[in-house]
């Protein structure tokens, strides 16, 4: 690029050279002309009854006009020096000019090709690695580069999660089939033999005892919890199409958190009298949901939002449980509290913040892989389910958490139309 | 109109070669032709010239100023390598105007091409009585100038400066 610049550069300068000689002998030869024209004439009036003056006059301007072109090419060459130190000294600012511009651009572009190299994105970007210099422009190249390389990288981390979702989903629906086919023919059995015992009949004299009943009983339970573990497996293996509609959040928000026993919903204009209600030491010490509208929004608004409100509200009602689950895991002289909150700025956000133990932050990346939970007896599917269902949904998931402090996480949603 | 363009262009170019000092804007003067003949024991240089005269010069001498066109002969013996002069001789004509007529020393022409003809055709002696120089080699330079009184710089008026070098062997009679 430095060569074509220098060359183009090279040429522009000649290009100049040669009209500047150009135009300076022409307008020499001009010159020279209407001198002679203005001579000419003085002479013939000033000298009109002296012809002997007058032709020597003439003789002078004849001699002058045959060597005009001589002259003009004197002049013209005496001034070139000047015409080559104008070009030069542009040709040096131009060459620095172009080297001050395709520097940086040299080294971005470097950057960039380090940054690409094997075909996977390093976790730098141009403008972690050096600053951006040169013009506007070319800083505005650098931040567009990194803007670009970010999206790069969010996109392949997104395709990532969503390749090994794709392929979690492939082994729960198999490993669903497989487990299903195993326990339908014991749950059979088990059901079999359970019907027997009961009626009274005997597999042999000696299997009276009701020991074995008992037994059998607790076979039937756990396939029974089997199966609902299976169907938890089979939810995430066959999550369904959204149906988007306008979902009115505020009712919907009422109605998830209605679902958990003992909790108690509680709008803004009760809160100061909740805040009281928590003074007292007598007061109720049940687990409290509040739902606090931020000042901005008027409380006769309700806020809508263009989404699928039954997967909205699984995302909801995971999220809600795993913050009620966290605050009761910790042990406490007084009760955890779990907020729900909204929020309408660029977007309606839901926080949803406990006061629970906080997830290591070690282990924060891994909490939306199927199969990772920290919960004794969890499966971890729960925010895997989330985590895709709010991929179809277009709905941005945040988390922040402290250890031993909490946990929120912000439900980011896109605007519906506001009533 | 093609013609135009390129005639423009082929002028620039030659102001830029000329202002470089590759050549020269006014019109060179070619020699051609160029004879050796022996006529009465003396040895002749006889050439033709063209564009003696040029539109600058005629110019001058129309404006009334007499011009001398002159050729200088000097013929060197060469031997072994040494050279030393034997001839020289300036062959000087006048060129002037007068009431529409031009002269060539006191001939009259009506014509600036009759002039210009005559001009054009030239012989002069290069090595008077030959036999007194036998089976040598011989070197002579033949030069053109033009010059006035009143002009210092006349020759500034050609593109060149016209010269002819003639080497040649005397031969035994």
């Amino acid at each position: 690029m430095r060569i074509r610049f220098i060359v183009i550069l090279f040429v522009s300068m000649l290009l100049i050279l040669i009209s500047s000689i150009i135009i300076t002998y022409k307008a020499t030869e001009e010159t020279q002309k209407n001198i002679q024209e203005i001579l000419i004439n003085r002479a013939l009036i000033e000298y009109k009854y002296n012809p002997k003056i007058r032709n020597e006059i003439k003789k002078s301007i004849d001699i002058y006009l045959a060597f005009s072109k001589k002259q003009a090419v004197e002049i013209t060459r005496s001034l070139l020096k000047y015409y080559l130190i104008v070009v030069l000294m542009m040709s040096i600012l131009l060459v620095f000019s172009v080297f001050s511009i395709t520097r940086p651009i040299k080294e971005l572009s470097k950057r960039v090709s380090n940054i690409l190299r094997g075909g996977k994105l390093a976790d730098q970007t141009t403008h972690d690695i050096f600053k951006p210099r040169g013009s506007y422009e070319v800083k505005q190249l650098y931040l567009s580069f990194d803007r670009l390389i970010k999206d790069l990288k969010e996109y392949e981390e997104l395709i990532g999660d969503r390749e090994r979702y794709r392929g979690w989903k492939e082994i729960a629906r198999v490993i669903v089939h497989e487990i299903n086919n195993l326990i339908s023919p014991v749950e059979t059995y088990s059901g079999f033999l359970f019907e027997k015992l009961s009626k009274g009949e005997t597999i042999s004299n000696s299997h009276l005892n009701p020991k074995v009943r008992e037994k059998i009983n607790a076979i039937l339970l756990k396939i029974e919890e089997i199966k609902i573990t299976l169907a938890k497996f089979r939810d995430l293996a066959h999550l369904p199409e959204p149906n988007f509609k306008t979902v009115n959040l505020t009712t919907l928000l009422k109605n998830i958190t209605s679902e958990f026993k003992g909790i108690k919903l509680i709008l803004p204009e009760e809160s100061h009298d909740e805040e009281e209600k928590s003074d007292n030491p007598n007061a109720d010490t049940a687990l409290d949901i509040n739902i606090n509208k931020t000042h901005e929004i008027d409380l006769d608004v309700h806020f809508t939002v263009t989404t699928d409100p039954i997967l909205l509200g699984e995302i909801l009602r995971n999220l809600i449980k795993n913050a009620v689950e966290s605050t009761l895991k910790k042990e406490r002289s007084d009760h955890g509290d779990v907020v729900v909150k909204f929020q309408n700025r660029d977007n309606i956000t839901v926080e949803i913040s406990d006061r629970g133990e906080g997830i290591p932050k070690e282990i924060q990346e891994k909490i939306f892989t199927p199969g990772f939970s920290t919960k004794e007896g969890n499966i971890g599917i729960g925010l895997s389910i989330v985590k895709s269902l709010s991929e179809q949904l277009g709905i941005k998931i945040e988390m922040e958490s402290i250890e031993s402090k909490g946990t929120t996480f912000y439900i980011i949603l896109p605007h519906g139309d506001k009533k | 109109m093609f013609s135009s363009i390129a005639t423009t262009i082929s002028n620039y170019a030659r102001v830029i070669f000329a202002v470089l000092g590759l050549i020269s804007l006014y019109p060179n003067v070619e020699i051609n032709n160029v004879k050796v003949v022996e006529k009465n024991r003396s040895i002749y240089a006889q050439f033709k010239t063209k564009s003696l005269i040029n539109e600058y010069i005629l110019q001058i001498i129309e404006s009334g100023i007499d011009i001398y066109y002159s050729i200088a002969v000097v013929t060197y013996l060469v031997r072994d390598k040494h050279e030393r002069e034997i001839y020289s001789n300036v062959l000087t004509k006048k060129i002037s105007y007068n009431k529409n007529n031009y002269f060539l020393d006191n001939t009259s022409y009506n014509s600036v091409n009759k002039l210009i003809a005559n001009l054009n055709n030239n012989q002069i002696i290069i090595l008077p009585h030959k036999q007194v120089i036998q089976n040598t080699t011989v070197r002579t330079t033949i030069t053109l100038k033009i010059f006035s009184d009143s002009i210092p710089d006349l020759m500034n008026l050609w593109g060149n400066r016209p010269n002819i070098v003639l080497n040649y062997r005397t031969d035994e009679n």
